[in-house]
């Protein structure tokens, strides 16, 4: 993750959907400043780049680490990625749902 | 110049627009029958639910899930945030009338059944969980607890009473009856301090309840502390607890 300070971060994304997702971080960044988010979707291609606003910040919860949880809208990412996190996206919901039909 | 720069920004505007329309159609054409016999089987689906057909709605729950899954192939981009709020529906739905499935008719009565139910509650997730109302759920437990008491099995059906109070489904009528049941059971058992402690978790459901406060005094007598009995009916379980750990 690189923020507008240029701060290099790696760390894990979680919940990802359609329109934001969440990551933790070592610091605090308060709600609307915006990241620049390099995004690894594991599609053996490079990451996806995203900018994105900090939306909400959790506190340090079950974290050992003291790692604050943020939550992005996302705001804007180039058009080839757009597909390929659409792809990303599209394909996690039909897992899920590929478990329901399972049941 | 600078007029020039804005007629070509908003050309290029007007460009990516007649683009994205053209995208929007395209994607339009492609998804619609799918999205339309997607919502044709979560209709069906939830026609069954309204008759309490479970395993009819089931099977067209399915077929719907298999459309939204078919449509998501597509990847859609204009859709996807509406096919997106429909899945949830559907999956919502879907779990729903699995667990009115389960306890549904006479199922909880017998052996297999109120062991499919167990099994499909401990197997929800917590985003499932979501779905299902925690009162249903501790309400189906204290079902289960009940037959197993009429059926003289106490153990299992202390297990599950406990399980509908742990639940906590702030409901106090049926956490009520169920330190109730609890409190009889372990009673029965001679386990007068653990009896007392679910007697006084009845009373602060219910203060009245005087069947609790004669199994109450019941216990203390047993216990040989019945000097306490007033602080005891004006306690918490959890002071309750810490004075009998004083007391005896």
């Amino acid at each position: 993750m690189l923020d507008y300070e240029q701060v290099f971060q790696f760390t894990r994304t979680e919940n990802i959907s359609a329109e934001g997702l969440s990551f933790a971080s070592g610091e605090l960044l308060k709600p609307g400043v915006y990241v620049q988010l390099e995004v690894d979707l594991e599609d053996a291609n490079p990451p996806i780049s995203i900018v994105a606003e900090i939306r909400w910040v959790g506190g340090f919860g079950m974290d050992k680490n003291k790692k604050y949880i943020n939550g992005v809208k996302i705001i804007n990412m180039p058009l080839k990625d757009e597909a390929r996190f659409l792809k990303y996206y599209c394909d996690k919901i039909i897992e899920k749902l590929s478990g329901y039909l399972k049941k | 110049m600078l007029y020039c720069s804005d007629m070509e920004d908003n050309i290029n505007n007007i460009e990516q627009k007649i683009k994205n329309l053209a995208e929007w159609n395209n994607e339009r054409a492609n998804i619609k029958p799918i999205l339309e016999s997607a919502v044709d089987y979560h209709n069906k689906a939830r026609r069954e639910v309204y008759w309490k057909n479970y395993e009819n709605a089931s099977k067209f729950f399915k077929q719907a899930i298999e459309y939204y899954r078919s449509a998501l192939k597509l990847n859609p981009k204009y859709y996807l945030q509406d096919i997106i709020e429909r899945v949830d529906f559907v999956i919502g739905e879907y779990m729903n009338s699995m667990f009115n499935f389960k306890i549904s008719d006479d199922r909880l009565k017998t052996e297999q059944g109120a062991k499919e139910f167990v099994e499909f509650v401990e197997n929800l997730s917590p985003e499932e969980e979501k779905y299902i109302d925690l009162y249903d759920m501790a309400l189906g437990y204290f079902k289960i607890g009940n037959i197993y008491n009429e059926d003289g099995n106490f153990d299992k059906a202390y297990e599950f009473f406990n399980r509908a109070v742990n639940i906590q489904c702030d409901r106090p009528f049926l956490n009520r009856d169920a330190y109730f049941k609890m409190g009889q059971i372990l009673l029965n058992k001679k386990r007068f301090k653990e009896a007392l402690t679910s007697f006084i978790s009845v009373l602060s459901f219910d203060k009245g309840n005087a069947e609790a406060v004669n199994y109450l005094d019941r216990c203390l007598k047993e216990l040989k502390i019945s000097e306490h009995r007033f602080k005891f009916l004006s306690m918490t379980p959890n002071e309750a607890k810490k004075l009998i750990m004083e007391v005896l």
